[in-house]
């Protein structure tokens, strides 16, 4: 088994493995860059907020509790919870081939009619960073990114150049944004912000 | 001939960087500041169009967007574009302009008959005054009307341009960067909220640019100067000029066009020649100014008649002459060389 | 484009949803008891008002949640906008509508406006 995820890992590729030099190109460190953040694994939760054991079996698989609140992100480390709906949050951890913190959760909420489902792969993570991040979204994104409207912690479900997507606001400094992207939308995704970045590229 | 038209000082161009342009197929030297529609009256060129149905002469009205007349093609080949206001369009070193709708030439257009013609056709410009056969209407009417109709002509090749949009939102959007909407946005800005300015003029200050009056103990045009530069000061504060506010939809939802590029140079993705701005605002402050109704009386469309927007003002140099100017003209942003455009004729104040 | 405030997720732009006809509309509990004119009502008659109506739309690109929201078809002004199943929050003129209890079931009926 574990010979088998080795040489999983060793075959896969990202959705934006094959434009990560352009990317690359694309970006101007001091203004806006962006990156791919590739292989994050991402569990899909359904529950009960206001249910304790589901908050705690939650709290016990990842070391976080479902933020309640919604649009808000919960981060701890490396791993972190993004509120998608009332009853819906999406997990996002690195790698993990061996399905280790799926079947942790799995497990705790086996017998609570909340369910954890494996949707690494349905979305690769886009992080956009820098002074004209924010300018960049806004060619083709209709939500308010500004800090008062959009502070650090906060993901919203909308759209960005037709295409739906988590948007998560990272970091302030520098203004970072990570873009949850379906993969068979990253390639599109990605040529939209070369196009739109080039604006704020000195060399072009 | 640069210029004849032209006092010597004054205004808002900068006499030192003159400007060739191309009007009609006959060049022209304007400065650095007119719009075509100044440079062309700088210049003695009054019969700019003709109007659509009976050809008539047509000369410039206004000095804005207001613009009824002064329509043009603008530029040639894939860049050209139809119906421009004259008014609307900055002068650039190489400009091509011409009239719309005219044949063989604005200053002989033989539709113009349909002027003369107009008192025994009762039932005006009717189609159907021109179909007394099939075949008549067919060979000789329809091709004769769908020459002399329409205005202007599209390009015929693809644009070579970038375009571009942006979705904002603010807390205030202030329409108009004339003195109610500087003050607006001034106060607005003041308490740190988020303000959009957007103006259609290549500067701000509206009718304070060729009014000069007194405001807070110290002239109109630097009142603007200290309001712009304190605007532009702000963080939040986003000042759009060449921007025109387009239209104002559900719950503060606005569409304005900002122009970018105004001359030849070509654009890119890094420097798109026109943005549409999508903007969400939570409160919208509509100072656009106003439109002088024209006065009424036989032939006040023909050229050399203007409208007198900035009013009682500017009837002070002109008292006493003879009026050609229907409530005096603004028909420029070079506010001195109004005055001297010849009369044509003296219209009842 | 309207600016809808999701029960969930705050205001949106109207991009971010998709439209789902007249709220309130009852699917009837017995449908084969019906005759066709009943099942042709229940699915293709709606109220079709002028001014304020109460319609359904759905968070599509956001929280994918279902939600009601009293617009005026005219103005495209929002009264208000309120969950499913929540009470129906009176629209300009109209009285406040008193909670009622929950209607004792009538065997097949069409009860239109009977909440959802």
């Amino acid at each position: 088994m574990a010979e088998l995820d080795t040489r999983a890992r060793d075959l896969r590729f990202s959705p934006l493995e094959a434009v990560s030099h352009r990317l690359v190109a694309a970006s101007a460190t001091d203004s806006v860059s962006a990156t791919e953040l590739p292989f994050t694994t991402q569990i899909g939760l359904r529950g009960d907020a206001s249910d304790a054991a589901f908050v705690k079996a939650v709290k016990a698989a990842i070391g976080l509790a479902p933020p309640s609140e919604a649009c808000t992100v919960a981060v701890k480390g490396d791993n972190r919870i993004l509120w998608l709906g009332p009853d819906e949050w999406l997990v996002v951890a690195p790698d993990d081939v061996e399905g280790a913190l799926l079947a942790k959760l799995e497990k705790g909420l086996a017998k609570l009619g909340a369910v954890a489902i494996d949707l690494t792969g349905n979305r690769t993570v886009i992080e956009l960073s820098g002074p004209s991040a924010r300018a960049v979204l806004e060619k083709g994104c209709y939500h308010d990114m500004h800090p008062r409207a959009f502070p650090v912690g906060r993901v919203v479900g909308t759209l960005i150049a037709h295409t739906q997507l988590f948007l998560e606001r990272a970091s302030d400094n520098p203004e970072t944004f990570r873009l949850y992207v379906r993969s068979s939308f990253a390639r599109h995704m990605a040529e939209w912000l070369m196009d739109a970045m080039a604006e704020f590229n000195e060399s072009n | 001939m640069s210029g004849s038209m032209r006092l010597p000082g004054g205004g808002r161009i900068d006499r030192s960087r003159p400007l060739k342009f191309t009007f009609n197929g006959k060049g022209y030297t304007g400065y650095e500041g007119d719009t075509l529609a100044s440079a062309l009256i700088a210049n003695g060129v009054h019969l700019i169009a003709r109007s659509m149905k009976y050809h008539r002469p047509r000369g410039l009205m206004t000095a804005g967007s207001d613009e009824p007349n002064g329509m043009v093609q603008l530029a040639t080949g894939a860049r050209t574009e139809p119906n421009i206001k004259a008014t609307q369009i900055p002068l650039y070193d190489g400009l091509v302009a011409s009239s719309v709708n005219v044949f063989p030439s604005v200053e002989f257009d033989i539709s113009a008959v349909n002027g003369l013609l107009s008192p025994f056709m009762t039932a005006g410009f009717y189609y159907k005054t021109f179909m007394p056969s099939q075949a008549f209407w067919d060979k000789v009417a329809e091709p004769v009307i769908r020459k002399a109709a329409g205005f202007g002509k599209a390009p015929t090749e693809p644009d070579p341009d970038v375009y571009d949009h942006k979705y904002v939102h603010c807390d205030v959007m202030v329409v108009g960067a004339g003195p109610a909407g500087l003050s607006a946005a001034r106060a607005a800005a003041a308490t740190g909220a988020r303000v959009i300015l957007a103006d259609e003029q290549a500067e701000f200050g509206g009718s304070l640019l060729t009014l000069n009056r007194e405001i807070d103990g110290k002239p109109s045009a630097d009142w603007v100067r200290s309001t712009v530069n304190e605007l532009a000061g702000h963080e939040e504060v986003t000042l759009l000029k060449r921007t025109t506010v387009a239209g104002l939809y559900d719950q503060n939802y606005m569409v304005a066009l900002e122009q970018r590029i105004d001359d030849l140079t070509p654009s890119s993705p890094a420097n798109p020649r026109m943005r549409v701005w999508h903007i969400r605002a939570k409160e919208v402050i509509l100072a656009a100014g106003s439109h002088e109704r024209p006065l009424v009386f036989a032939d006040n469309d023909r050229p050399g008649h203007h409208a007198g927007r900035r009013g009682a003002d500017l009837h002070e140099p002109l008292r006493g002459a003879a009026m050609q100017e229907a409530g005096c003209s603004s028909p420029t942003t070079t506010g001195p060389m109004r005055r001297r455009v010849p009369s044509r004729r003296t219209a009842p104040m | 484009m309207l600016l809808i405030d999701c029960p969930y997720c705050g205001e949106r732009p109207e991009i971010e949803f998709s439209y789902g006809g007249e709220a309130h509309i009852a699917r009837p509990e017995n449908p084969g008891a019906l005759s066709d004119k009943e099942w042709a009502d229940f699915l293709f008659m709606r109220g079709n008002q002028k001014g304020a109506f109460r319609e359904r739309w759905i968070h599509t690109q956001g929280c994918r949640r279902w939600f009601n929201v009293l617009r005026d078809t005219t103005s495209h002004e929002i009264y208000a906008v309120y969950k499913i199943g929540a009470p129906k929050p009176p629209a300009p003129g109209e009285k406040p509508v008193a909670a009622k209890k929950p209607a004792a079931k009538k065997p097949a009926a069409l009860k239109k406006g009977a909440g959802k």
